[in-house]
């Protein structure tokens, strides 16, 4: 009997080394979601003036816009699909989520007779799609909690490449959709899939708050500026517009693997708090077993002094 | 004198802040140099140095790797895909 509070004692060892870790990657989330929070704030004013000079230079250019990055291709029946997922577990759903989410998507794009090529940030996306035997074209791993500028710039090249690709390349998409978790606030994040390419201009009349809002809809759009004063571009309108839209995927890339980065972390710090509060059950649990089997071996031990006193004084 | 109000910030955020009465960046056309009450201008810039003149003390240096560059009403943004402010020469 001595036997089984030996294992409510080596058990409640246990769990309770395993709070100390659920409690240490707890605080390291908490504390890297700040980073990750002010990052996505940084960058902010960055985008906004990319937006701004973006839909300048295409209200300059004048009423045809001829851009491939603007224009859906027709002869490519391939939809480049980046799936923005966590390098490691611990952060409860989330990588389940994305990949859900991205799998109902790529089943539906393959059912309107596309081709779905997968690119992938982070890991644990990748080991899914390898288990399953799901070809990825291109993952981008160890970076998903603290995306830089260097790996979005990376993912932007690749995936532009691929977009202005001539057809008869094999790598070569006719449109890039985008499933990442957007960052609400602390307790509420949601994936999300946007269209990030062909880009899609709107008309609207300069308001920084039409810009935003726009934004926030389920494909990259741009605010077609109508009164902006007048401009001088060099080398010319259409050749800022070329440099900027690259420039500007690439820093709404960013902008979501900053967002997915933020949640991840988030979801992490949840998943880590709620093992924790576990853990602090199961040692009370634990502990209630382990002074039970103490008490039971103490009545034993009682019971076996008494009958042994009383088989004596019957002897007698 | 009117003089400009240069921001030079890249994803990370804001590098240098500050107002000048000369300016100087690498456009893709070769360089570009930015007084006060200039044109508003749009202008592409290539991977090099951006040179700031402020009003008082040494000169400013900011490398850049590419970006744009926005001047309207004397308001001067380099917006560059990596900024790394040099420590201006003595």
């Amino acid at each position: 009997m001595a036997g089984s509070q030996r294992v409510y004692r080596a058990r409640i060892k246990s769990t309770q080394s395993l709070k100390k870790i659920f409690r240490a990657m707890e605080l390291i989330a908490a504390s890297r979601i700040g980073r990750a929070r002010d990052a996505a704030a940084r960058q902010r004013p960055y985008a906004a003036a990319l937006t701004r000079a973006v839909s300048l230079a295409a209200s300059h250019v004048g009423e045809e816009i001829r851009h491939p990055l603007l224009t859906e291709r027709a002869d490519v029946k391939r939809v480049a699909l980046l799936v923005m997922a966590a390098d490691r577990g611990m952060a409860g759903a989330y990588t389940a989520n994305v990949l859900r989410e991205a799998e109902a998507h790529a089943a539906e794009l393959e059912q309107d007779g596309f081709q779905v090529d997968r690119y992938v940030v982070g890991r644990r996306a990748l080991t899914y799609y390898e288990f399953r035997g799901v070809p990825v074209r291109r993952s981008w791993l160890g970076s998903s909690d603290s995306p830089t500028f260097p790996v979005a710039k990376e993912i932007a090249a690749t995936l532009l490449d691929a977009f202005t690709a001539p057809a008869s390349a094999d790598d070569a998409v006719g449109q890039l959709h985008v499933v990442y978790t957007h960052f609400r606030n602390m307790v509420s994040q949601a994936p999300r899939i946007v269209r990030m390419l062909p880009l899609e201009f709107v008309e609207e009349v300069d308001d920084p708050e039409a810009i935003t809002v726009v934004e926030e809809r389920a494909t990259a759009q741009i605010v077609k500026a109508e009164v902006f004063p007048l401009y001088s571009f060099e080398p010319s309108p259409a050749g800022v517009l070329d440099a900027l839209l690259p420039r500007y995927v690439r820093s709404r890339i960013l902008d979501c693997l900053l967002q997915a980065a933020a949640s991840e972390l988030a979801n992490r710090q949840r998943a880590m708090h709620t093992a924790t509060e576990n853990a602090e059950d199961l040692v009370r649990k634990y502990t209630r077993l382990a002074n039970q089997a103490r008490q039971a071996d103490i009545t034993q031990e009682i019971s076996e002094i008494v009958s042994g006193a009383d088989a004596l004084a019957a002897g007698r | 004198m009117a003089e400009l109000s240069v921001e030079v910030a890249d994803w990370e955020g804001q590098v240098w802040q500050g107002p000048a009465g000369f300016f100087t960046a690498p456009s893709v056309e070769g360089s570009i140099g930015i007084y006060p009450r200039h044109e508003p201008l749009l202008a592409i810039l290539r991977e090099g140095d951006v040179k700031i003149v402020p009003p008082e003390g040494p000169d400013v240096i900011v490398h850049i790797t590419g970006g744009f560059l926005s001047v309207d009403s004397d308001i001067v943004t380099v917006v560059a895909d990596e900024a790394r402010l040099m420590t201006p020469a003595n």
